[in-house]
């Protein structure tokens, strides 16, 4: 099962494994992890699963679709190129060690 | 439940029944007791009456699952039980009876107009509506807050937002007036009637001047999006009209009923001025959106038979979620009766929750926000002048009348 650090902005790190095939928002919110909000349940319409990706896995996830750039419009804190909409990456074994930082807001 | 405590139980199907007050002893009765409560109603309903729903963890429950728990037949009571046929159906196509994908997808064309970072960018002009109305108030001896400044203020953001002409935004704040009223009738047709008005208002006058003149404005945005075709012209007109009257009714009745406890209860005042200085205006503002609860519930029905919350409920049957008691939850909140900005469980269902969580929150937040800054700044200190009305209805906690006078 790959495993995934989500940092949060207080520097703790929680680390969830999950099976292949899920969605990284889904087993965030399963494990209570704090600042992962996914209110609407995966559905590209809310924004509040943005992360941002440690910098050396950016290039190794999936493009976006056109539709998850367009609600990096909506997210409370500012984007960067490191951001995605967690919702919205699949779990692989390549992503086995995925390290991901938190946003301090989501609403 | 014994007969003697259903006797007790006010009509939640009755307007009447939040006459005088919102009925939480009965809600919090409704809330101990086993399963959902059944409230006997003769419209908007498939199957005899609706479910009332009033524990918060249901609440959540429910709105995660659109799949099991519809909005498409309408999601306020007793605009529910709606026809399938487009032809019969005037809501169809607004954003509130709509379920993913098709939800999703409109759903994205206006959360980026509402999204937290672009809703700060709107304080300059926000404050300037506020700053207005405080400086007419401020040459009044006595007055309705009601209808000069709750009213006021969110018709003006609303209508700025829309980008409405300013000599035709009293005329759109009186068509919504209008529809709420109609919608709260249950009368279809005469619903339809209602929303017609400000639909042509929007589709032969407004959107032809922002196609020849686009400007930095929703109705500007929502053109463009029909003309490439990421919605559909019944989506986009819908849309506008959906937020002229949601944008307007619930904030107004919390700029309202803020006032308003304010005014009656000296320890609401005193922690809010307290508040204001220790923790901010945003707490103070999140606190009275928990203990207000501008709009009581929303609807959802069921698409097949399931069990929910302890409770069998079977396909079609209406589920009122009823948001204003999950906000008194105990088990969420502790003393939930008490106005305590301190709190630090703040996460309420004001708003609610999933996919259809209110798109405008951040706005309704600013609103209240500014208003409170801008009051205390001049030290503006009112009085009750009279007896406050509250509206007649089921489904916005509802103040049409407040009486005040400068203390």
């Amino acid at each position: 099962m790959p495993e995934v650090t989500f940092t949060q902005p207080s520097g703790e790190r929680i680390t969830v494994s999950a099976d292949v095939g899920r969605s990284l928002m889904k087993v965030a919110v399963e494990n209570l992890v704090p600042g992962i909000v996914g209110e609407c349940g995966g559905d590209l319409s809310c924004a509040t699963c943005h992360v941002f990706v440690d910098v050396p896995w950016v290039a190794k996830l999936p493009p976006m679709t056109a539709e998850e750039e367009q609600m990096l419009d909506v997210t409370a804190e500012e984007p960067t190129a490191a951001s995605r909409l967690c919702c919205q990456i699949t779990l692989t074994e390549d992503l086995d060690g995925l390290s991901l930082h938190v946003p301090e807001t989501q609403r | 439940m014994s007969t003697t405590a259903q006797a007790l139980l006010p009509d939640l199907a009755d307007p009447a029944s939040f006459q005088d007050a919102v009925p939480f002893g009965a809600f919090d009765y409704m809330r101990s007791q086993p399963g959902f409560y059944w409230q006997d109603a003769s419209i908007g309903v498939a199957n005899g009456g609706f479910w009332a729903v009033t524990r918060f963890q249901d609440i959540l429950d429910i709105e995660a699952r659109p799949d099991l728990f519809s909005s498409v037949p309408g999601a306020a009571w007793p605009g529910t039980n709606l026809p399938a046929d487009p032809q019969l159906n005037p809501t169809i196509d607004l954003l509130m009876h709509m379920d993913p994908p098709r939800h999703s997808s409109v759903r994205r064309v206006a959360a980026k107009a509402f999204g937290p970072r672009v809703v700060k960018n709107f304080d300059p002009w926000v404050r300037e509506i506020v700053v207005e109305t405080l400086d007419h108030i401020g040459t009044l001896t006595s007055f309705d807050y009601i209808t000069e400044v709750a009213q006021v203020v969110p018709a003006l953001v609303i209508a700025q937002i829309q980008g409405v002409p300013r000599e035709q935004r009293q005329w759109i704040v009186d068509r919504t007036l209008d529809a709420f009223a109609a919608q709260g009738t249950g009368d279809l047709a005469q619903t339809a009637e209602a929303i017609e008005k400000t639909m042509a208002y929007y589709r032969e006058e407004l959107i032809p001047l922002k196609l020849r003149e686009p400007q930095d404005d929703m109705t500007t945005v929502i053109a463009h999006a029909i003309e490439r075709g990421d919605v559909t012209i019944g989506e986009g007109h819908s849309f506008l009209n959906l937020l002229q009257g949601a944008g307007f009714e619930t904030t107004h009745t919390l700029i309202g009923q803020s006032m308003r406890m304010l005014l009656e209860d000296p320890e609401v005042a005193e922690r809010t001025v307290r508040g204001i200085d220790e923790l901010g205006p945003d707490k103070v503002v999140d606190e009275f959106l928990r203990i207000i609860t501008p709009a009581m519930f929303m609807s959802r029905t069921a698409s097949e038979d399931t069990v929910v919350g302890g409770q069998e409920v079977r396909k079609n049957d209406l589920l009122n979620l009823y948001f204003i008691a999950a906000n008194r939850d105990e088990t969420v909140f502790d003393r939930p009766d008490e106005f305590d900005p301190w709190r630090t469980e703040t996460a309420s269902l004001t708003f609610g929750s999933g996919t259809h969580r209110c798109i405008g929150n951040a706005l309704a937040k600013l609103e209240l926000r500014i208003l409170f800054e801008e009051m205390s700044k001049r030290g503006f200190s009112l009085r009750l002048d009279g007896e406050p009305q509250r509206g007649r209805s089921v489904f916005i906690n509802q103040i049409r009348s407040l009486p005040v006078a400068w203390a």
